[in-house]
């Protein structure tokens, strides 16, 4: 026996692992990437991303599964069982797991912040995790690391229009109007080469661009 | 007395080995890395918290298995068990000591694991080392791995050394993940096929319940006393039914 069952569990480990990447749809992940991690694993690591945006999902909602959420813990575990001994797995379930819908806030955001920069690093294509982590940086106070962050979304997407838009509102908030300008005109111009019928993210831009114009012009003329 | 004997035996054997030690080293280095680095908020000790505390208990269990599924087979292999035999030792004794042998070994691996996690709380956040949460996982993880030994070794009786870990781990990571999924599941079907799935899904070992990592990590707070005293009690009276099978299947097949 000796260490071969431990050895044969870590082989098994990383074979579910290449195989749950190989039966996922491959994306551009490992064409022309630099990261080493996404150039050994491809679609692997996209998995694994996609896994650390979901436990950043189960951070927000301090713990609580969404599967598993109750807006009345109580009453769900009073709803009829029909089965023996049911109700009483049922309640045992509901103890040793969060069960009650709530979501995390004030200083606690910040817990969320290393799921988002892990599922970036492992896919550096998943724009969510940028958008995502951009968002919350910003919403924690962490400004400057919010724009360093966006930033390097842009550097492994520079032709996705969403990455420019997010920087772009970032500076509108931050009151730099010249770059908010550029970055969401850049955005307002690869939406364009899109066939996207969902013009939700334009519109955005566009809102936030005339507004930026607008205050740029102000500033100059003061 | 004499299965306390055949134990103490196995857990020398244990500490004699090199895997303990290297795991340990690792999750020491892991917890040291996540004091140092600054993995998107330095502030974030959720992160680190679980990081660490998944390692072990997994690592625990990954030690257990091997270590509970070699103990009679290895015996049997080498002759060993004819001579403890040979001594007025009834054979539940033997597979006890077995047993109890792999649980001690085990557990001893898991408290220094766990002390790893108890020295990284200790400088990150002095105050989770006395939140009860984190001693109720502890005690429950313990059970869990009494369980899991006491199921390797019942097939360990019935199948080689290999097999039995492959169905140990197997069992421990259908209910410990999936556990309420399939309890959903079964409420879904109907007729015949949901009391047949039923009477075999209450027979698992439901590994779920010694889960209360979320629970501390995220600050729930400890299980009701009730609901900690149940769990235990159901861990403890389902690895010495399960053992008691074992000791059956060892009488009848080996010697």
């Amino acid at each position: 026996m000796g260490s071969r069952p431990l050895a044969v569990i870590a082989v098994s480990g990383v074979i579910a692992m290449l195989l749950a990447g190989s039966i996922t749809t491959r994306t551009r992940a490992s064409e022309g990437e630099s990261d080493m991690l996404v150039r050994m694993f491809g679609a692997t690591a996209e998995v694994a991303s996609q896994s650390a945006m979901d436990r950043a999902d189960l951070y927000l909602h301090a713990g609580a599964a969404h599967d598993q959420q109750r807006d009345d813990p109580a009453q769900d575990a009073e709803r009829a069982h029909t089965l023996p001994l049911q109700g009483v797995l049922a309640r045992l379930h509901g103890a040793t797991a969060p069960e009650e819908h709530k979501h995390i806030e004030g200083a606690e955001e910040k817990e969320l912040l290393p799921w988002f920069v892990i599922a970036a690093r492992l896919n550096p294509r998943n724009i969510e995790a940028w958008l995502d982590g951009g968002y919350w940086y910003y919403r924690t106070g962490k400004v400057e690391e919010a724009e360093r962050f966006i930033t390097q979304g842009i550097k492994h997407n520079p032709k996705d229009h969403r990455v420019y838009l997010e920087r772009g509102i970032l500076y509108h908030r931050m009151k730099r109007w010249d770059d908010a300008v550029k970055d969401l005109e850049t955005s307002i111009k690869l939406y364009k080469k899109l066939n996207d019928d969902s013009p939700f993210e334009l519109k955005a831009a566009r809102i936030y661009l005339r507004d930026s114009r607008e205050k740029l012009a102000a500033s100059t003329d003061s | 007395m004499g299965c306390l004997a055949i134990a103490h035996l196995s857990v020398l054997e244990t500490l004699r080995r090199k895997e303990f030690y290297v795991v340990l080293v690792l999750i020491l280095l892991l917890a040291v890395w996540l004091q140092v680095a600054n993995i998107g908020a330095s502030q974030a000790g959720r992160f680190s918290r679980e990081i660490v505390m998944q390692m072990a208990w997994l690592a625990s269990f990954a030690l257990a298995a091997p270590l509970a599924a070699r103990q009679i087979p290895t015996d049997v292999e080498q002759r060993t068990a004819y001579i403890l035999l040979a001594r007025p030792i009834p054979r539940w004794q033997y597979v006890a000591g077995r047993g109890l042998g792999a649980v001690f070994a085990s557990v001893s691996c898991f408290t220094g694991l766990f002390l790893v996690l108890v020295g990284m709380l200790a400088l990150k956040s002095g105050a989770a080392v006395f939140d009860p949460t984190l001693w109720q996982a502890y005690a429950l993880q313990v059970t869990a791995l009494i369980m899991l030994c006491s199921l390797t070794v019942f097939f360990s009786c019935a199948c080689t050394p290999a097999g039995a870990v492959t169905f140990a781990i197997l069992l421990l990571g259908v209910t410990r993940y999936g556990g309420q999924s399939l309890m959903e599941m079964i409420d879904r079907l109907g007729g015949i096929r949901q009391y047949v799935a039923w009477a075999a899904y209450l027979g698992l070992p439901h590994f779920e319940f010694f889960d209360i990592s979320r629970r501390f990590v995220h600050g729930w707070g400890p299980l009701p006393a009730s609901t900690f005293v149940m769990v235990l009690v159901y861990g403890l009276a389902y690895a010495v039914a399960v053992g008691a099978i074992g000791t059956v299947i060892f009488r009848r097949k080996w010697l």
